[in-house]
């Protein structure tokens, strides 16, 4: 890899780490567990390593923005996620700061 | 799928012990439902070809654990400035005593000239292991802050308290409207240091400060007087102290501040050694030998007197100084106080 490769990758992690929590609370409006959840992300173009995914899902957890439970399904345990309540509150005040940057980049970008 | 087994049996060596067996099954049902499409896909069970190149594309045991690890620093980021600034200062402060007390032992004889090498060789090795106990310092404050944020709660908000009011003043470029360099300022330290050394080797070897008139003072009926020594060592300390406060500004990366403030406090200590000589008890300030006896024509009177005649002198001009100092440093104040009114 070029250096001006290094620097675009290092770059564009930087740009993406900032958005893989919002994508992954938002997409745990429904319940997922470890894998579906990465299958989903990435059906909807916010392709994420389980090597990032599944510590993000824990770190979240142990912040009170998630709940978790073991179940059995397809005679396998599987930990389910979904948004706890203060997850839900602070998910949606996310989403109107997401806009808010939204909308300063797109009048950045237009002049 | 044994191979599986065995990835997920070397990850859990490397899990924080306490929650190695749930992250270690949330993993398992992970990867068995990542291997179950695939071979979906495939329509067939993966070779073991392919099961290690699946495994290489999740990453090597040792990476996977640790995203789990609460800690992902030895220091972390609010601590760093800190622990950066103290390293800094503690191996200029180990090379400079170092380098000072092995000149002080080699001239005294104590260390034989050839150890000259093995202390030039040796001294990398102490600043390492100064660099290793500093780290290791830091790096402990850093754990102990990290499981128990409640007991060093301070530590992160170090950075939070300090006023602006108490900002140094901008540095006034030299007369040829360059700024003091870092290189200037190394070379005084390294100057006042080398200068220190002598001071102290000295008494051991008299010839550094007279020359060849060394021998003949030995020879002579006269010797010091005990006010000679308490000079000695005040110029030692005004030295070493000066020194010190040259070393923590470089350190600290404020060399290109003359600083008002430090001229004045070093001018008033510049007055001790000069005090000691003017206040000596008699204006005595070398002696004859118990057994000497002077060449006819010389007195030590004369020379006793010349020597607090010279004291006077230097005290004077000092004294002028650090009027100067505290005239300008007042004058400056006034202006600060005009100018924000």
């Amino acid at each position: 890899m070029t250096l001006s490769e290094n620097l675009f990758e290092n770059l564009r992690l930087e740009l993406r780490r900032g958005c893989l929590t919002l994508a992954v609370l938002g997409q745990l409006r429904q319940e997922h567990y470890g894998y579906t959840l990465r299958k989903a992300l990435a059906e909807r173009g916010l392709a994420i390593d389980e090597s990032t995914l599944y510590p993000l899902l824990r770190r979240l957890e142990t912040q009170g923005l998630l709940t978790s439970q073991w179940r059995e399904e397809e005679k396998r345990n599987k930990r389910f996620y979904r948004l706890s309540a203060d997850g839900e509150r602070i998910f949606t005040q996310l989403v109107d700061e997401w806009r808010s940057i939204n909308a300063a980049i797109d009048n950045i970008f237009a002049h | 799928m044994e191979l599986l087994d065995r990835y997920l049996e070397a990850i859990r060596k490397h899990l924080p012990w306490k929650r190695q067996d749930d992250i270690l099954a949330e993993l398992r049902a992970n990867f068995e439902a990542q291997l179950e499409d695939r071979e979906a896909e495939l329509g067939r069970p993966l070779t073991q070809v392919e099961t290690e190149d699946w495994l290489r594309e999740l990453g090597s045991p040792l990476r996977v654990a640790a995203r789990y690890q609460p800690q992902q620093y030895l220091i972390g980021p609010s601590l760093f400035p800190i622990y950066w600034m103290m390293l800094k200062i503690v191996l200029l402060w180990v090379a400079i005593i170092y380098c000072i007390s092995n000149a002080v032992l080699l001239a005294t004889e104590r260390l034989s000239w050839h150890a000259l090498p093995h202390l030039a060789v040796s001294l990398p090795f102490s600043l390492l292991w100064s660099a290793g106990v500093i780290t290791l310092i830091f790096a402990a404050i850093e754990l102990v802050s990290v499981h128990f944020p409640e007991k060093l709660s301070k530590v992160g908000a170090l950075h939070n308290e300090w006023s602006p009011a108490s900002l140094p003043p901008l540095p006034k470029p030299q007369k040829d409207g360059k700024r003091r360099s870092y290189a200037k300022a190394v070379t005084e330290v390294v100057a006042q240091s080398i200068f220190l050394s002598i001071w102290l080797i000295m008494p051991h070897y008299p010839v550094i400060l007279l020359g060849p008139a060394a021998f003949a003072v030995q020879a002579s009926p006269i010797t010091y007087a005990p006010v000679l020594a308490q000079f000695y060592w005040s110029v030692a300390a005004f030295s070493f102290i000066e020194v010190f406060w040259k070393a923590v500004k470089l350190a600290r990366g404020t060399w290109q501040e003359k600083g008002q403030v430090q001229r004045i406090v070093l001018a008033v200590l510049g007055l001790a050694p000069t005090l000691l000589m003017v206040s000596a008890p008699g204006r005595i300030y070398f002696l004859l030998k118990q057994s000497g006896a002077l060449p006819p024509g010389l007195s030590l009177d004369v020379l006793n007197q010349g020597i607090y005649k010279i004291s006077v002198f230097i005290l004077v001009i000092t004294l002028l100084q650090l009027a100067w100092e505290v005239g300008r440093y007042l004058l400056n104040r006034q202006h600060q106080r005009a100018a924000a009114l």
